[in-house]
């Protein structure tokens, strides 16, 4: 167990870039919650986290000790990454690119696991309103994933699609909603500082 | 933190192996700019040296001069003497009368050189005082001369030994275009004689040695004293023998005193003889044909080998130690200036940053 401050960590992966793999290992599940919240579609928050992580690793040596915990500077990242998305709709891979990391497929089993970082109760009035924006076809998905809480071989069923496209069309009209809530001016998560 | 995540572990392994990368990336080019620091370091140093060496030479007058023998040009090294004879390396000791009478003729220009005023010898400046009697000279030149005239040049070797009250000890004679003299000159007239022999021609190479036998001679008058004085005792004592015996005995008393008178006074003489008169080696040849022989002047040794070295040794490390002299006020200067423009410049390039 590293002893070191996420700070001290920050700071010694210039010369040790080891040293930032241990300060993901402490921070990279709070910041794909942080994602899930903000976007609920954890196919985003995945790809934010992971472009996050990618951006910090490559700009790691422009930190400057200024007595904040070093981590507050990875999640000033995230928070330009989160609004660029909710500017663009999409998200990046530049800083991955640029390091020459490969962009892997969100794991099946993880779609549920990062659905249930996002609390969606908070929100539940405002994502039915929401859905209304949304096509036919992510709108049934949603309904029948987010509102009927069906499992996705249930919702794929229904839909008499594929396990992976009803993932999709769910992801995708999570994402949407999320845009359009952040348009309103709803807030979908508490920021983390 | 061990997580439930697929993806995050796929991009912690990601991350990893990115890190090993860079790692090896960060040490790959550390070394080389180690070795780059270290060669620019020795650069700097070397540079540093060579300026400081350069600056040194500059200041003690744009070169080095040799206390052994040196070219034509009209410098003369002296070999300082010590009692006793035994060559004496470091700086010459306090001058004796003889040197500082030659002082006036001899410009001093170094530790161990002298260089000849020849203006001061043409213009009938007049020689040193004549008493030379307890320093041995000895003198070695060799003297290129024009094609064609070894036989005027040997003639005027031989006229140069009899004006100056000398002779030509032996002389040696190889081609008919070059030849050797041993010659043997009042020590009064040495130094005129070498100028003499200097203008024969084109100077090779020179050299003068002095040896001081003053403290030998006084040791050796004293002992002559005490030796007259016992056998004037013994004198007495045989005048008052009354027995065989102890005439006998006072006879071989006196027999042994007045060997050692003897010895002493042939010591005294030779010493009066060497100190009296000068030797001095020539060699005159022309262009081409090479000194005959010339063993005094041109025989490497050791231990002349050896002082030199030392000599250039010590000459280099005394320029460069003149050079630091000159350039760590320099250097000091640069680096406060440096320090100076680097404040400045970190100074605006915050103001910048902060604006």
């Amino acid at each position: 167990m590293d002893e070191r401050s996420d700070t001290e960590l920050l700071l010694a992966s210039r010369a040790e870039p080891a040293a930032f793999v241990e300060l993901y290992r402490r921070h990279a599940e709070d910041l794909l919650r942080y994602f899930a919240r903000r976007t609920l579609d954890p196919e985003a928050a995945a790809e934010l986290t992971a472009e996050t992580f990618a951006e910090a690793f490559e700009s790691r040596r422009n930190y400057r000790d200024t007595g904040v915990n070093g981590v507050a500077w990875v999640y000033g990242i995230a928070r330009h990454q989160l609004s660029r998305f909710y500017r663009t709709g999409s998200i990046q891979a530049r800083a991955r690119e640029n390091l020459g990391m490969p962009v892997h497929d969100l794991p099946a089993e993880d779609y549920e696991r990062i659905e249930e970082l996002v609390d969606l109760a908070p929100i539940r009035d405002a994502l039915v309103e929401a859905l209304a924006t949304l096509g036919e076809e992510q709108r049934d998905a949603l309904q029948l994933r987010v509102i009927d809480e069906l499992s996705y071989p249930d919702v794929a069923s229904q839909l008499g699609c594929g396990e992976a496209a009803a993932r999709q069309r769910v992801s995708r009209g999570l994402r949407r909603i999320a845009i359009v809530l952040q348009e309103r001016g709803l807030s979908l998560a508490t920021e983390v500082e | 933190m061990e997580t439930r995540f697929e993806f995050l572990k796929n991009l912690e392994k990601d991350l990893a192996v990115l890190a090993r990368q860079e790692q090896r990336r960060l040490a790959d080019s550390a070394k080389p700019r180690r070795a780059t620091h270290k060669r620019a370091w020795i650069g700097v140093a070397a540079s540093f040296l060579a300026i400081a060496f350069a600056i040194g030479v500059l200041a003690q007058g744009g070169g080095f001069r040799s206390s052994s023998m040196s070219s034509a040009g009209g410098s003369f090294s002296t070999a300082g003497s010590a009692v006793g004879g035994a060559s004496h390396d470091g700086p010459i000791p306090a001058a004796t009368p003889q040197q500082q009478a030659l002082d006036g003729w001899l410009t001093h220009t170094g530790d161990l050189s002298y260089s000849v005023d020849t203006a001061a010898v043409k213009n009938g400046v007049s020689a040193p005082p004549a008493d030379l009697s307890k320093i041995v000279r000895d003198g070695a030149i060799a003297v290129t001369i024009a094609t064609g005239s070894f036989s005027d040049r040997f003639k005027q070797v031989v006229a140069i030994a009899g004006s100056n009250g000398g002779t030509v000890l032996s002389s040696t004679t190889s081609g008919g275009n070059s030849g050797t003299f041993t010659l043997r000159i009042p020590a009064a007239n040495f130094d005129k004689t070498m100028l003499q022999l200097r203008d024969l021609g084109t100077v090779d190479a020179s050299e003068i040695h002095g040896q001081d036998v003053t403290a030998e001679y006084i040791d050796a008058k004293a002992h002559l004293k005490i030796y007259l004085s016992r056998r004037k005792v013994l004198y007495g004592l045989m005048a008052q023998a009354t027995t065989i015996s102890s005439t006998l005995a006072v006879q071989n008393q006196l027999e042994q005193v007045q060997l050692k008178i003897d010895q002493i006074t042939g010591q005294l003489r030779y010493l009066d003889n060497q100190v009296a008169e000068s030797t001095i080696k020539v060699d005159i040849h022309e262009p081409g044909a090479g000194p005959a022989t010339t063993d005094d002047i041109r025989n490497p040794s050791l231990a002349r080998a050896f002082d030199r070295a030392v000599q250039g040794f010590m000459n280099i490390l005394a320029a460069v130690l003149i050079g630091f002299g000159y350039l760590i006020p320099l250097l000091v200067i640069a680096g406060l200036i440096y320090l100076v423009v680097s404040v400045v410049r970190r100074r605006s390039r915050r103001t910048t940053t902060d604006g």
